[in-house]
């Protein structure tokens, strides 16, 4: 039992080491570091950099050891600083000793860092002379020393503070409001009463109100109400800052019922209603509703935000009774609200949207129901792509191509071959297939092609395109057939869009034997296109290129051409190029290449590269051009 | 520099700076527009009254002050009334900008911040300094009654961090830091992708961020500009003191210790780290452990998720392989169980799967994440509503602790484990010691 006990321990240390990593403790000094030379040079004559870098130093390294050395140059207008940076990372008890002392030798502006250390170090036997310094006539260091009572945070700091209210400074009342918070509640209320109000300038008197409201806790909620009930904006400022932070749900039911007095100006109902969303309570969510309900505007736009906010599942019939509201701001409000509920309780009220009489509402259910991915509102939006309202149809598609799957497709299909909404049906379908690329689309888009009304084809045919595939691919060969002239106009301009390389032989036959101009120029486009996505060699690729520039005849392909050459580095694309060196046209494009070429060329044949290169330079102005012709120069 | 030169046309206060700076505080400072609630008063709408002007001043204004700034120039019910810079060519520069944007001479300048808070004119102050005074300018700021914005990073150290979101709140500030990719809508969306569990349960965050590095090397000593014209001490604020070096004052303050913000990580991290965050709900906490492999930092979160810092090889060019290059520079990639998404300052977003896409459809081609536009509209809102602005000082705080502790990491090359509570490094005092720096005098955090 002992030996198991024994390995259960050694086993929970080993853990232990495990979890720690290897966050072993690190001691001061660290291994390495040498505090007696640092001191060694704060002693010397060494100069600034020397000295300041061995307070640097001290300050990661340095022990008590160092103090008598660092506690000489308080006093020293350029180096007080740099013993502080030290001093006050060593934080041992004579350094803090030393800094005390250096209050009643130091002068000028080295005094009022030292207060500020002193301040740091939270040194309670300071107070004393730290309030004789605050109540001296030296201006600066009164106000490091106010600073520096505050930071000590102590019933003593605190009433020697209070004790020099008679002569405010900033830095006074800056003391006072971080002294406060160090102190026991019921004090630190009392100090905040103290200065919030005249003669405390505006911003503390609203500091000091926001922090004697969080101060009381729950029992701050009436003095929340109060300036909230004011005339003046100000204190309602600040009472709404602690609203937002003062925690409890009592508070937020104190809140809420205020809300529902009604006693309330309109521009503090509107900053209380911001408030209670922020709170997240979902106590307020009545209160809020009941404001939304009766109010409109700019109020009922944030009390639906707020319900937003606290995600309360009652509100959201409401929210679907006003995503379709006049008001833009309250209908946008209440679609986030819809959408971005987490849990399928907005499934629901979306879906009795769709039966609303109002289109704005059926648009809006179909934007919801794709924002939340509502697979269960399928059959609605089925129903809605043949919505008489032409904008409902479009939304209704426009979700079904983005949540749809394969079984809408024959639906998606029929509406398309209808004559009905067709660039968003075949929006949906063209959606579907890129999400899914299952082939059954595409051969379901085929067995409806031959059928189909001459609009409908030119769009399958679309979709077709997009779809891929040989299926596809063949049913597209079949349609530059067919009797219709814009039927076949629109499969040839199909597959000269076709983004795999399996459309190349068509689209050769088609720039061989093209029925317009118009065609040959897209089926050589294509072709050009295609001839770089070829996983073949170079020269099976250079090949086909060289056979597709027979036919080209106009600059503009001439220049596809070249782009394509200048992705196949060999010797004889290069020789392709260079004839074009002579065409004016074509010559900036030329060069271009060549140099591109060349470039990769270079390791295996220098001297083809280099002989051309120099007519490269011959043939352009572009100096970063010859520049880099000139680098492949042998 | 010449003495001949004309003096600085600025408004000299005949008494004395201190003195000015308590009349003013005693007169009150509060927010110069009637407080009229209804949102599209409030600027929801870009309907702001008139009378309701918002009085800014900004401090230390260049490249990226001068974006941030345009942008608030452009918000309805937002007044730019005073410049403060160290620089006089920076003063007369934004003033003369400023002045030509309104029609008269009317923006006031400053050389010493401590003037420009002191004006009780002033509701809303912009930050744009270097990294060292933005926790300074924020404190000081915050005690003088101001609402802030400041450019990131926050605080050279964790304590001046934790000091910046300490004052904001005490003296009940609206504070927003730069951190604009929180009001970016590729950003708000792949976060709510992460958290939505739309790619299951998230178990990796990557961050991406500028290799860090840094030094305490001085550059050589140069003369020291009259202070008008430069002025030195004011620029060095808190930090410890060098010689001059016009390098420092141009730019080339970055990779010295002294001013910049861990180690470096806090360049690219506070906004990729504070994004990271974000997804892992984690906005009022930090990872718990931190430890160097290579070429990244690498964190893990108490809730078991991994956050790692992925050092760029070239963050403005090809952020390949640990990034897709064509989401943009400070890239983010949210990887769950089932699947992944990736967004940058591209404005694109890049999903592990069709599924995913659709998420994405209806997003609105997002702006550059480097535009403020809508992040300064989410301050002035809050400025008039008091309501937190989307990254407020509780956000700033953890995300940059986040950053600082995983530099510091770095820095050291071992393992360290941090306790989110007390903001404090476990049995490693060393590592503690790294957290704060004391202030140069008159200077208090």
């Amino acid at each position: 039992m002992k030996t198991k006990h024994r390995f259960t321990l050694l086993l929970t240390a080993a853990m232990l080491c495990l979890q720690m990593g290897s966050a072993r403790a690190q001691q001061i000094p660290p291994a390495g570091f040498s505090e007696a030379k640092q001191i060694e040079v704060l002693k010397s004559e060494a100069g600034f950099k020397e000295k300041q870098d061995a307070c640097r130093a001290l300050a990661l390294g340095g022990t008590k050891e160092a103090v008598p050395a660092l506690a000489a140059l308080l006093g020293d207008e350029k180096l007080s600083h740099m013993a502080r940076y030290a001093l006050e990372q060593i934080n041992d008890p004579a350094g803090t000793t030393a800094l005390r002392e250096a209050l009643g030798t130091a002068k000028g502006l080295p005094l009022v860092g030292v207060i500020g250390s002193v301040g740091t170090m939270r040194d309670v036997t300071a107070i004393a002379p730290l309030t004789k310094i605050l109540n001296g006539g030296d201006a600066e260091a009164a106000d490091a020393a106010a600073h520096a009572l505050g930071r000590i945070g102590t019933a003593a700091s605190a009433k020697a503070l209070m004790g020099a209210l008679a002569k405010p400074t900033p830095m006074l009342y800056d003391g006072i409001l971080r002294c406060a918070e160090s102190l026991p509640a019921k004090d630190a209320a009392a100090l905040y009463d103290a200065i919030r109000k005249p003669p405390a300038p505006q911003p503390i008197r609203m500091a000091a109100l926001r922090s004697a409201i969080i101060a009381r806790g729950e029992q701050g909620a009436p003095l929340l109400i109060e300036a909230l009930r004011g005339n003046d904006h100000a204190p309602a400022l600040a009472a709404i800052q602690a609203a937002r932070e003062l925690k409890g749900t009592g508070v937020t039911k104190v809140l809420a019922t205020e809300l529902e007095s009604g006693k309330l100006a309109a521009d503090r109902q509107l900053l209380l209603v911001q408030a209670l969303g922020n709170r997240r309570d979902k106590v307020a969510g009545p209160q809020l509703l009941a404001v939304a309900k009766k109010s409109e505007g700019d109020l009922r736009a944030m009390a639906v935000k707020s319900m937003v906010q606290i995600g309360d599942a009652s509100a959201l019939p409401f929210f679907a009774e006003m995503a379709a509201a006049d008001d833009a701001e309250v209908a946008k409000a209440a679609r986030a609200g819809l959408s971005g509920f987490v849990g399928r309780e907005a499934d629901a009220p979306i879906a009795g949207m769709f039966q609303s009489t109002n289109p704005k509402a059926r648009i809006a259910a179909a934007e919801l129901a794709n924002q939340r991915r509502m697979t269960t509102a399928i059959p609605q939006l089925l129903r809605g792509a043949g919505d008489a309202d032409a904008a409902v149809a479009t939304a209704s598609l426009r979700t079904l191509g983005e949540i749809g799957g394969n079984a809408e497709a024959p639906a998606l299909i029929k509406i398309l071959t209808s004559g009905t909404s067709m660039p968003a049906a075949e929006g949906a379908l063209s959606a579907i297939y890129t999400r899914t690329r299952d082939a059954s689309v595409g051969n379901a888009l085929s067995a409806a092609l031959p059928t189909a009304p001459v609009p409908a084809k030119l769009g399958l045919m679309r979709v077709l395109r997009r779809v891929g595939g040989p299926t596809a691919l063949a049913t597209l060969r079949t349609a530059m057939s067919d009797t219709n002239e814009e039927v076949r106009e629109n499969a040839m301009r199909n597959m000269g869009e076709w983004p795999t390389v399996d459309a190349l032989p068509d689209l050769l036959t088609l720039a061989k034997t093209p029925p317009t101009p118009t065609i040959k120029i897209l089926a050589l486009r294509g072709i050009l296109r295609l001839i770089p996505l070829q996983t073949v060699s170079s020269a099976e690729k250079l090949s086909s290129l060289k056979e597709s520039l027979a036919l080209v005849e106009r600059p503009e392909e001439k220049r596809l051409a070249l782009a394509a050459l200048g992705g196949i580095p060999t010797a004889e694309s290069l020789a392709l190029v260079m004839q074009e060196l002579a065409n004016p046209a074509l010559r900036a494009e030329a060069t271009l290449t060549a140099v591109a070429i060349g470039e990769e060329l270079t390791k295996t044949q220098p001297a083809v590269v280099s002989e051309a290169m120099g007519l490269v330079m011959k043939a352009t102005e572009d100096k970063q051009l010859i520049k880099r012709a000139q680098a492949l120069v042998r | 520099m010449p003495s001949e030169e004309k003096p600085t046309p600025e408004p000299a206060p005949k008494i004395s700076r201190r003195s000015f700076l308590h009349k003013s505080f005693a007169a009150g400072t509060v927010l110069s527009f009637p407080l009229v609630v209804p949102s599209r008063v409030l600027g929801l709408d870009g309907a702001v009254a008139p009378n309701s002007k918002i009085a800014l001043g900004a401090i230390g204004i260049q490249g990226r002050g001068s974006q941030v700034l345009g942008a608030m120039l452009g918000e309805p019910g937002v007044q730019f009334v005073a410049i403060c810079d160290i620089q006089r060519k920076q003063r007369e520069a934004i003033k003369n900008m400023a002045d030509k944007r309104y029609g008269n001479t009317d923006c006031g300048m400053h050389r010493d911040l401590r003037e420009l808070l002191a004006r009780p004119d002033i509701d809303a102050v912009l930050i744009a300094t270097g990294d060292r005074w933005h926790s300074m300018g924020s404190i000081m700021a915050a005690r003088a009654g101001k609402d802030v914005y400041t450019e990131k990073p926050v605080g050279t150290c964790v304590s001046e961090v934790q000091s910046v979101d300490d004052t904001v709140r005490r003296h009940a500030r609206v504070f927003q830091v730069g951190t604009q990719r929180r009001s970016i809508s590729n950003f708000q969306t792949a976060v709510n992708i992460a958290q939505s569990g739309k790619i299951g349960k998230v178990h990796t965050l990557h961050a991406g961020i500028v290799r860090p590095g840094g030094g305490r090397g001085w550059l050589p000593e140069q003369p020291q500009p009259p202070k008008e014209e430069v002025d030195w001490d004011l620029w060095l604020g808190a930090a410890p003191w060098r010689p001059y070096n016009a390098g420092y004052v141009g730019g080339g303050w970055r990779g010295h210790d002294d001013f910049d913000s861990g180690f470096g990580v806090n360049e690219w991290g506070s906004h990729t780290v504070d994004l990271c965050q974000w997804a892992n709900n984690a906005d009022n906490t930090v990872p718990i452990e931190y430890w160097n492999e290579p070429e990244k930092i690498v964190c893990r979160y108490a809730n078991g998720v991994k956050l790692v810092l992925e050092f760029l090889k070239d963050p403005f060019g090809d952020r390949s392989p640990q990034f897709i290059t064509s989401t943009g520079t400070c890239p983010v990639r949210y990887v769950g169980d089932e699947g992944w998404v990736e967004t940058g300052d591209s404005g694109s977003i890049e999903v592990s799967s069709p599924a995913l896409k659709s998420e994405i459809l209806a997003l609105k081609r997002a702006g550059a994440g480097t535009d403020p536009g809508t992040h300064t509209s989410n301050f002035f809102q809050c400025v008039r509503s008091r309501a937190l602005t989307n990254a407020n000082s509780i956000v700033m705080r953890h995300s940059h602790i986040a950053c600082h502790a995983a530099g510091i990491a770095w820095k050291l090359n071992r393992r360290l484990t941090f306790d989110p509570a007390k903001e404090m490094f476990v049995n490693d005092a060393e590592a503690n010691r790294m957290l704060s720096r004391p202030t140069r005098e008159p200077w208090k955090i």
